[in-house]
């Protein structure tokens, strides 16, 4: 069931992030890698070594675009110069689906450079949706928004975050990029229950599903992307995958990045998962 | 930050304008957030069990200044070495 209209009916396996300590090895070895997700501020430039690389790595490999600055959550509307480069890249990659995360992070041109939470009001719902279709019109490509790990909730609040989400991709026509790993931090740090979350999401929309590491604290849990996946964070992928099918499925590791073999053997964990799947099945 | 502290509900726009200024600004002392952001933390963000109001915004507040000065440091060393 992986290929939908909210992955441009593709069909994906087991990919991960393409990384620069790994470009020399990739480049080299020519590893089997189903796909690689790129970050794709990191190849919005005019000419230089990072696309250079790129382009090496399209000739042998799919690569999807996963973004970190859209923010689809801003109350003001996307920047059209950022959209202009990006549409140019999608061009370059032949990417099937462009994703980017259901999170604020500018105001009035000043950038925290982070993926900051929504309040879940009605108000939001309605811009974020509105945000996103304009994004998806333009990019005349599949969007897909992403769940992010979160430490703080809002007064003004009127609904949960799985509530909100499933509000906003209707509202947009968009696809998910279900990032499992942020459902458990969030849980943990605003003590919830992560099965309800997975539950409660419209398999026929998961386009992708993000599996990563994340750092304890005393008192709350950071979402690193420096560690293996934690076992809980595998029962909830396990789960998604019963409802969802076999999902392209992307693990994300950014800092303290171990070697390629290493980080790929990570991510091929989640074929454990996936022999059970069959075609999705609601709950 | 009395806006927020009674009805109605902000906007989305200016829930994030209150939130975006007191991510951004500077940390105080021991690298932990200035109290001068304690009014708006208290108005927009809920305590748990765990953590206050002011200790929730405050992770927002440090990772923000402590990815600045890393890619900074990382700039740097970047300009050292080519001067070498």
């Amino acid at each position: 069931m992986s290929a939908t209209r909210f992955n441009n009916n593709s069909d994906y396996g087991i990919g991960i992030g393409l990384r620069v300590p790994h470009y020399q090895h990739i480049l080299e070895k020519k590893p089997v890698v189903d796909w690689f997700e790129i970050i794709s501020e990191n190849y919005m430039v005019e000419s230089g070594r990072p696309l250079h690389v790129l382009d090496e790595i399209l000739e042998q490999y799919r690569v999807v675009q996963h973004g970190v600055s859209m923010y689809f959550g801003n109350a003001s509307r996307p920047n059209r110069a950022h959209l202009k480069k990006l549409k140019a890249l999608t061009r370059r990659t032949a990417t099937p689906w462009v994703s980017d995360h259901l999170c604020w992070g500018s105001v009035d041109g000043r950038y925290t450079h982070d993926l900051l939470p929504m309040p879940y009001t009605w108000e939001a719902v309605e811009i974020t949706a509105r945000n996103i279709r304009e994004v998806q019109d333009y990019l005349e490509l599949p969007i897909a928004v992403e769940n992010v790990s979160s430490y703080a909730e809002f007064h003004v609040s009127d609904m949960e975050e799985w509530e909100f989400l499933n509000e906003v991709v209707e509202r947009a026509e968009c696809g998910i990029l279900l990032d499992v790993n942020n459902i458990y931090v969030s849980s943990r740090n605003h003590g919830f229950n992560p099965m309800t979350y997975v539950n409660a999401v419209p398999p026929e929309r998961v386009a992708q599903i993000h599996v990563a590491g994340h750092t304890k604290f005393e008192r709350y849990l950071l979402d690193t992307h420096d560690h293996p996946v934690l076992d809980p964070v595998w029962k909830l992928y396990a789960r998604a995958i019963e409802r969802c099918g076999r999902v392209a499925t992307l693990l994300e590791w950014d800092d303290k990045i171990p070697s390629f073999e290493d980080v790929h053997r990570e991510a091929l964990k989640a074929n454990r998962f996936l022999p059970h799947a069959d075609v999705y099945v609601a709950a | 930050m009395q806006m927020f502290t009674s009805q109605p509900k902000p906007t989305l726009g200016a829930l994030q304008g209150a939130m975006a200024r007191a991510v951004m600004h500077p940390l105080g002392a021991r690298e932990e957030m200035d109290l001068i952001n304690s009014e708006v933390a208290a108005a927009i963000i809920k305590p748990n069990g765990r953590l206050t109001s002011f200790e929730r915004l405050q992770i927002y507040n440090q990772q923000y200044w402590w990815r600045l000065l890393g890619a900074a440091a990382v700039a740097g060393g970047v300009a050292v070495l080519a001067a070498a």
